[in-house]
Order: structure tokens, then sequence, then C-alpha cells
């Protein structure tokens, strides 16, 4: 009786381990990003504390590591050189703050951006993100102001900014 | 009854005086207004260019007045413009030579996606905000791209906390010339704020519990900053990518936690520090990128770190600073060193003066080998002054083998400079 029970619990404690395990690696298979904690949160790029809700940007690895950033433009700088400065892990996922919900992270490569001198960001490339076209459509009845993507956004950072 | 006569005398008189105030639209003429019944947007609108309106007292439930024409508002015996967390700015001012002066303007409307302020100066030049109280501002007073205009002797109260919102008390973009003296200013994000600004003059304010940092310089050269003084902010001063700023006798005081400076210096070069107090601050100084400035005659006392230098700074000067019971004087993230002290005093030094020349004969090493371990393991300041860690120190001195072996003071004072 006695050895049946122990065996019983020896296998429950390596079921629950299993479980537990398995949870935990479930959980690693898919980096999150973390909301910014405005005020006290400090950019990665340019030591600035972030503290303006309407930008902010999340740089998350594949190793669940989540670097965040005050302005889409110090994430983009930060995204160029990455490889190079961290050879041993990938970017998994970038996110930016949609302009019209404050605090909210959006995926950045999805993101529709509107460049604009109406805009104020806080290293001043002014382009903010918005999650649909319809959204974004609504600042771009200014001629002056431009429609970039993500890949845009990177290459105005490297070569007009 | 000659009492009833006075009394309907009076009330004839106080009627004439608000009829003409209202009516009486005249060039250069002064207007002083004893009652709350006329809005403060009629009679900016009933004013001929170059009027003073005087505000005697009252009480001014408004926002969204704008302001179009030169114009002087004063303001006597604490009138009150409340804008009711409603609306937009309380004050737009769109043209040259617009003063403001003894008015207390009130809660303005915190919108997530508009800077609103309580005065926001709008290309427009020569204007001036003097004396005026700020309460429950989101932002206080925003200038952009102005020119040559004063605010001075104002005082800004605001309920920023970590978790809300909280705009700037004097905001300053693309503008230029701009002096700014004798503010109060507390509870902000940052005091003061200055990105894109050009050859601004800031002295005698005191920025304190601000949320970000008491003074905040972004993109804005050729600016000068003195006798200041900051504490209890997030972090004292920031100037960042910007050169030619020139800070003298300013006070960095009690700027305390993780991510708090006295001041934070990031991509700056071509500047002077001059003749400042750094005491109780987490780090005095913190220079990341910062090219040839001058540090001269400086207090570091109390501090966590009096000076921390990251190793893409270089070509920096300290002389004659005194660096008295900080923990760690001076910190590197490098063992490389392209920065000169010289002649500065420091209390952790414990060398002779054998010539008695005043000059301490053996070099300083400021740096210590716990600071280098802290920076790169944070959760090794558990151990500070434990025995071990002192003997590790006693030892890098002697022998330097991790520390910057060029970061030295070959002049160290034997006598606090004054």
């Amino acid at each position: 009786m006695y050895i049946i029970s122990l065996s019983n619990s020896v296998q429950l404690y390596i079921l629950l381990t299993l479980i537990f395990n398995l949870s935990f690696l479930l959980c690693s298979c898919n980096p999150k990003p973390d909301p910014i904690n405005f005020n006290s949160d400090k950019c990665v790029n340019c030591s600035m504390t972030i503290s303006d809700k309407k930008w902010g940007a999340e740089l998350v690895t594949s190793k669940a590591k989540v670097y965040k950033f005050d302005s889409i433009e110090c994430m983009a700088l930060y995204f160029l050189a990455f490889d190079k400065n961290n050879p041993d892990t990938k970017v998994f996922s970038v996110w930016t703050i949609n302009y019209l919900i404050p605090g909210e992270l959006i995926d950045a490569e999805k993101s529709i951006y509107v460049r604009s001198n109406s805009f104020h960001s806080p290293m001043g490339l002014n382009t903010a993100s918005f999650l649909t076209e319809a959204e974004a459509s609504e600042y771009l009845k200014s001629d002056t102001n431009k429609k970039l993507d993500w890949k845009g956004v990177l290459n105005t950072v490297q070569h007009d900014w | 009854m000659p009492k009833k006569i006075y009394i309907l005398f009076a009330s004839f008189f106080i009627s004439c005086i608000i009829f003409f105030t209202a009516l009486s639209t005249s060039n250069k003429s002064e207007k002083d207004v004893k009652t709350t019944q006329i809005s403060l947007k009629d009679l900016v609108s009933n004013a001929a260019p170059n009027d003073t309106i005087t505000l005697n007292g009252g009480y001014y439930p408004e926002s969204g007045i704008e302001i179009y024409k030169p114009l002087t508002i004063i303001g006597k015996n604490d009138p009150v413009i409340d804008g009711q967390s409603k609306g937009k700015n309380i004050f737009l001012i769109k043209n040259d030579s617009v003063s403001l002066a003894g008015l207390t303007i009130k809660n303005v409307a915190r919108h997530a996606l508009w800077d609103n302020a309580a005065i926001r100066i709008d290309n427009s030049h020569q204007c001036k905000v003097l004396n005026c109280k700020f309460e429950n501002a989101y932002f206080g007073i925003y200038l952009a791209k102005s020119s040559n205009c004063e605010v001075i002797g104002n005082k800004f109260q605001s309920q920023g906390s970590h978790e809300s919102d909280a705009g700037n008390g004097i905001h300053l973009w693309k503008s230029g010339h701009i002096h700014i003296k004798d503010n109060v200013i507390k509870g902000h994000r940052d005091g003061i704020y200055l990105e894109f600004g050009k050859a601004c003059m800031i002295e005698n304010n005191w920025s304190e519990n601000n949320i970000r940092y008491g003074l905040h310089f972004m993109f804005s050269d050729s600016c000068k900053y003195l006798n200041n003084h900051f504490e209890h902010n997030g972090a004292g001063v920031a100037v960042m990518y910007t050169h030619d700023i020139e800070m003298i006798n300013n006070t960095f005081a009690n700027n305390w936690g993780t991510a708090a400076y006295g001041l934070l210096l990031k991509d700056i070069h071509d500047s002077k520090i001059y003749g400042n107090q750094f005491v109780n601050n987490t780090v005095g100084i913190h220079s990341e990128g910062s090219i040839r400035i001058k540090v001269e005659h400086n207090n570091f006392i109390r501090n966590g770190w009096g000076a921390r230098i990251f190793a893409n700074s270089n070509d920096n000067f300290f002389g004659s600073n005194n660096f008295i019971s900080n923990t760690f004087d001076i910190a590197s993230n490098s063992r490389m060193n392209f920065n000169k002290f010289i002649g500065n005093y420091w209390s952790g030094y414990s060398g002779y003066d054998i010539n008695l020349d005043g000059w301490g004969d053996v070099p300083y090493r400021p740096v210590r080998l716990f600071s280098l371990l802290a920076s790169q393991q944070e959760p090794v300041m558990l151990l500070l002054h434990s025995i071990f860690i002192e003997f590790l120190d006693i030892a890098e001195r002697i022998f330097p083998v991790l520390t910057p072996e060029t970061l030295i003071d070959s002049k160290p004072s034997m006598k606090i400079i004054k």
C-alpha cells in the first residue's frame, strides 16, 4: 500500500512538473510587449524618461527581453543597429503607440505612419502611427504630410532625418 | 431720506462705469472693469490695438480667449480666469507685443492629443507674461515659433503625479531669445522645456517636484542658465543634443531615484559648467557622449556618484572642483579615459604634501574598483561598505588593474577650494 501511494504521489509530482515546464515553455515561445510605465521607464536609445503618452515604442527580442523607447525614431535607430550590437539574439517583434489611444501598443510592422509638421514627437521625426488606413487618412489631408510604412520609417530615419 | 439718495447716486455711478467700459473702444483708453458680468472675450474683441485693459479683481469662467492685436491686460486685486477644464487654450496670442500681467489663470483642459496651455503664444514676438499665477494648468506657457519674449515672475503649481498626465510649465518650441526669469514651477512634467530653442536666457528660477526634469534642453543651442534652483525633480536638468550651453551658479539638490540625476548630459559639446552646487543627488553629473565640456569650481557634496562619465565622453576638463563625501567620486564604464582631471579637492584623498605647496604629492584615483563593478552588475551594491570590498578597493588603488589607469588627478588639492 505504502509503495503504491508513494509511487502515486511521485507520479503526480512528475506530472505537475511536466505541466509546469510545458506551460513555461509555451509562455516563453511567445515573447510579449510590456506596458510602458510613463514617467518612470527610460528610453534605451536616448536615456530620456518616457512621459508623453502619445509617443513611445517597444522592441521585444526572441529571448523576451523588452526594450522601451520614447519615440518611433529612437526605436528605429536602435532597430537598425540591433543585429550588430546583439549578435546572440534576434528582434522578435516591434511595437509603437497608437497615436489616437494614449499608451496602447500596436504592431509596428503593420502600423500606418504619417509624418507631419503638426506633430511634435520627442526626438523630432514627427511621425505618428495609426492602426488603420481610415484613422490615418484624417491626418493625410494636407499635401505636406507623408504616409509611410515601417520600412519607410526605417528608410527615413537612416537617410532623411 | 439722504441715505436712499446716496444709494441711488452710487448705483447710477456704478452702472455708468459698467456702461462706459463695455462701450468705449477709443484708442489708448484705460479700462477699469469692476464687474464680472462682462466677458473677457468681449473686452478683448472690443479693445482697439495698443489698448490697456485693467481687470480689478473678478472671476472670469472662460477659455479660448484669442488675441489678434497688440494689447496689454493688467490684473489688479487678483482677477481669476478659470478655464473650468473645458475647451482648448485659455489665452491664444497670435500677435506681436501682447502683454499679460498679474492674472491668475487656472484649470486648463487636459487632452491626450492637444497640448492645451494657459497661455499659448503662437508665431508672435515681443510678448510678455509677468507676475501671473498658474494653477492646475496642463501646459502653463507654450511659446511656438516666437521670439524676444519675456516670461518673468510667474508661479506655476500643478498636481502632476506619476500616474496622471502633466504638461510642461514653460514650453518653448522653435523659439529664440526668450528671457525666463524669477519663476517658480512645481508639479509639472518638465519645469522648463526647450525644443529647438536658441539663445535663451534662464535665470533665478525655482523648479521643484516636477515629474521629469526641472529644466530640459533638446536641440537648443547657445543658451545660458544661471542662479537657478532645481530640487526633488525626476532629474534636475537634462541637456541633450545641444552645444554651447553655459550653466553657472545653479543648485541641483535632492534628485533621488534609479534614473535620477542632478545634471544629465547627452550628446552635448563645447559647454561650460561653472560654480554649481550638486548636493544629495543619486548622480551629480551623468555624462554620455559629451565633448569639450569645462567643469570648474563646482561643489559635489553627498551624492551617490559625484560624476558618472561614460567612455564615449572625451576631451572634458574637470578642474578646481570640490568632491566631498560622495559615495563614489567618479565612475566610468570602461578602462579608457579621454578626460582630464586636475587640481580638484577630493575628501577621499589620503595622500600627503611633503613640499607644502598645497597640492598632494601622490596622484588621486577617483574611480573605485567597486564603482566599476557596480556599474556592470547593479545588485553588487548590496556589498557596499563590506570589509571585503574595502580590501579590494585598497588593493586596486595600489596596483590598478581594472580601473582606468589614466583617470587620475595628478595634482589634487589639499584644501577645499573656495
